[in-house]
């Protein structure tokens, strides 16, 4: 083969290597924002496990406070079903509303729950419900970051999808564009009050 | 600038000081073969009668000293990374930071694992093993680790206990910035490569203390000097700017650490408080232990102050780390609304609020007359405290003070004439009140108390159940016992919990039988007999109760509910048994529920 031959054949395999790199990093970026979404059923199952144990905890403190637990059992009840339904049909619009309304409401019950919490100042000396209260606050913020990791893995995965010249394989390849998820802004959710600890 | 912004431009000014370090060493390479190449010329002059040009140096001096510059120094770095690349767990050891056991009882590290499982899921990495350094009062924390699979965080007892939930919130979201990005690999890297100029720095000293030393002939000596002090001269001066550069890189990742923070987080308060309380505290994020200086580089914040520090710290000013990740920050205003932190036991007056209010629901209920109404709004509670003002106001001053509080509890258990005695429902009240005062006694001086106490209990040669309630409390809250791990069910207990409820049940003075009949339905115990009651002494019933400390938090809840059922079986509560609820919320760690369903 001539030299020029040689050079030709370099530069393709050159020019493959850098394809594959692009490529290999936009796998490696969709399945991150994949294990993401995963990361907020996993949370989601977490709370609905966590639920009764914390509410029975709560029980013989609050036994005047009986609604506001009740609601919260009723939401969790709500929730899992919605979510059962989800996993039959994913994808089905009419079910991932129906999830996303069900964990709306859950999540205000569960912030009341948190105020009524705070109402009681001498209940917030007692070790047990300052478990409990941790616990719950804790898990909120796990659904709440999982959400929050899913968006930013979709966000790097979407900028490395759009920018030039990985654009160009993306479109090789059909790398599909991921869609964020939205705050789900039920009424109850946005009813749910501010807490401060 | 958001937070990408800033993470973009630490990473772009990260990869600009990479390429100065590698450009300093290669820097170094160059002199170290100049100096070569010079020693060779300076040794060739005197043999030959032509001067020698540069173009006379053979070019295997060049590609060799080259070279061998380059092996030597990449050797070195590799042996000092595989040196320093141990797993996180053995520096978290070296800092002498212990694991935070999963199932921990403590509320600080319950809340630091939560944070940190919290924090794994928003940065998206598997979750980190945990340790505290315990005995550090500062506020500092550190992520150790080659790899995200061996990674660590560690914090300072003073974080758990100065910080926020928010504040420490920021502080691990900045730490696993620092697992993510791979900067203890970066670092690593880097001290390597300092160990490497450094030797060549070591390498010339030796050459210039052999060469001053040994005599042979003048010319080479000269030139062996003079190649050492090359060396000498290259290397320290190598050391210096690769020092200055790697100071420089450690303070980019810092800033990127912030500002990741503020994305795991999305609250740039809580990376910005956490470092305002580091500049609130008297103590800083120096670190006390041995290790300090070493690790100094992975902490959170400087652990030893240096010389020279602007240049040569690891991390960048507090000030600018708030200024770059919150500009918008306060501190005055921040401080006044800021979260106080959840302190284990520090938070005075919330316990004594709390304390009044169980007091309060006990003087209510003790009160003939009343209802039983379990709810505590502020009238009654105010009523509870114009009972406790019958207190003669000297009595109520004496109870702060040690003397005071143990001559007023001494007072109330010695037999004395009727008409000074204070009203039998005022005696809790009154404890309630010494046991702050009681509780800042020595060991030595509690157990004397007790002692005192006890005897002065039985100098009358009988105990009676008031008088069994009040010393149990006092010895519970006095000289507690070995914490209980909580576990057991109401069955395992079986026996203790009757011998509990027939003595509430022989309390109230009606039907014992039907008294216990309700607390056994309440526990959802069958075949339960009440005891004879001779077979409760104080002795057993005290047992009994410390043996019940060992029920789970449900099953407590459980017991203290069936004994409030059994007291109330008859429609009203004796002082007694009020005594005894009380007494047994306090030892089962559990407050009296609300008197009515």
């Amino acid at each position: 083969m001539s030299t020029g031959g040689w050079i030709f054949l370099a530069i393709i395999v050159a020019f493959a290597v850098w394809v594959i790199a692009i490529y290999n990093g936009m796998v490696t970026l969709r399945n991150r924002f994949k294990n993401a979404f995963a990361q907020i059923d996993v949370q989601l199952k977490r709370r609905y496990d966590l639920i009764p144990n914390l509410v029975e905890a709560a029980k013989g403190y609050l036994a005047h406070e009986r609604q506001t637990l009740e609601a919260v059992i009723a939401a969790r009840g709500a929730a899992v079903q919605a979510a059962q339904r989800a996993a039959a049909a994913p994808g089905d619009a009419a079910a991932m509303t129906g999830l996303s309304q069900a964990e709306g409401a859950l999540g205000g019950a569960l912030g009341r729950l948190l105020a009524v919490f705070e109402a009681y100042p001498d209940l917030k000396a007692n070790q047990n419900i300052l478990q409990v209260q941790e616990e719950l606050t804790s898990t909120e913020n796990k659904v709440a970051f999982a959400r929050q990791g899913y968006n930013d893995a979709v966000m790097s995965y979407n900028t490395k999808r759009e920018s030039f010249p990985d654009n160009v394989v993306a479109g090789l390849f059909a790398f599909k564009e991921a869609t964020l998820l939205e705050a789900t802004e039920s009424k109850e959710e946005r009813q749910a009050p501010k807490v401060k600890f | 600038m958001d937070f990408f912004q800033n993470q973009e431009l630490a990473r772009r000014n990260t990869r600009v000081l990479v390429l100065l370090y590698a450009l300093a060493v290669a820097a170094v390479v160059a002199a170290v073969t100049a100096v070569l190449a010079g020693a060779w010329l300076y040794a060739r002059a005197a043999r030959s009668p032509v001067p020698p040009t540069l173009a006379d140096v053979p070019p295997a001096l060049w590609w060799g000293g080259a070279l061998g510059t380059l092996a030597v120094i990449m050797l070195v770095t590799l042996v000092q990374s595989l040196r320093l690349g141990s797993s996180g767990e053995a520096v978290a050891r070296m800092a002498g930071a212990l694991p935070v056991p999963p199932e921990t009882r403590d509320p600080l590290e319950r809340r630091l694992l939560n944070v940190v499982e919290e924090m794994a899921i928003a940065a998206g990495v598997r979750v980190p093993k945990v340790y505290v350094m315990p005995g550090e009062p500062g506020i500092n924390a550190f992520a150790a680790g080659t790899d995200v699979s061996n990674a660590v965080v560690a914090v300072t007892r003073g974080t758990l206990e100065t910080l926020n939930r928010d504040e420490l919130q920021g502080v691990i979201g900045h730490e696993f910035s620092h697992i993510l990005h791979g900067d203890m690999r970066l670092n690593i890297r880097m001290i390597g490569v300092l160990a490497g100029i450094v030797f060549i720095g070591s390498l010339g000293y030796f050459i210039l203390r052999g060469a001053g030393r040994g005599g042979g002939r003048r010319q080479g000596a000269a030139a062996v000097f003079a190649v050492g002090l090359g060396l000498f001269v290259v290397g320290y001066t190598g050391l210096f700017f690769a020092r200055l550069i790697k100071a420089a890189t450690a303070r980019q990742r810092e800033f990127l650490a912030d500002a990741s923070s503020v994305q795991y987080t999305r609250n740039p308060d809580g990376i910005a408080g956490a470092l305002d309380q580091i500049r609130a505290s008297a103590r800083g994020t120096l670190i006390q232990g041995r290790s300090a200086e070493e690790l100094s580089h992975m902490y959170f914040g400087d652990s030893v102050k240096l010389w020279l520090s602007g240049v040569f710290a690891t991390h960048p000013p507090v000030d600018e780390r708030i200024r770059r990740v919150h500009p918008g920050f306060v501190p005055s205003q921040y401080r006044t609304r800021r979260a106080p932190a959840e302190q284990a036991d520090a938070d005075d007056t919330r316990r004594r609020k709390a304390a009044e209010g169980v007091l309060a629901a006990t003087v209510l209920a003790a009160q003939p007359g009343t209802e039983l109404v379990g709810k505590l709004d502020g009238e009654k509670v105010d009523r509870a405290q114009r009972l406790l003002e019958r207190l003669p106001a000297g009595l109520r001053e004496a109870l702060h003070t040690p003397q005071g509080a143990q001559a007023a509890v001494l007072g109330l258990v010695r037999p004395q004439d009727e008409s000074t005695r204070l009203g039998a429902e005022l005696h809790l009240p009154l404890v309630d009140l010494a046991l702050p005062a009681l509780k800042g006694l020595d060991e030595a001086g509690r157990r004397g108390f007790l002692a005192a106490v006890e005897q002065a209990i039985r100098a009358d040669q009988r105990v009676s159940l008031h008088e069994f309630v009040l010393l149990t409390l006092l010895r519970h809250q006095l000289a507690p016992g070995a914490p209980q791990a909580g576990r057991k069910r109401i069955e395992a207990l079986r026996d203790d919990a009757l011998a509990l409820l027939s003595l509430i049940a022989y309390a109230g003075g009606g039907d014992a039988a039907s008294a216990f009949g309700a607390g056994v339905a309440e526990l959802g115990l069958r075949d339960a007999a009440l005891l004879a009651r001779e077979r409760i002494t104080p002795e057993a019933a005290g047992a009994a109760l410390d043996r019940l400390r060992g029920l789970a938090p449900l099953a407590k809840a459980l017991l203290v509910k069936a004994m409030f059922a059994a007291a109330a079986a008859d429609g009203r509560l004796d002082l007694g048994q009020t005594e005894l609820l009380r007494l047994a919320g306090a030892v089962l760690d559990c407050p009296l529920p609300p008197l009515v369903d």
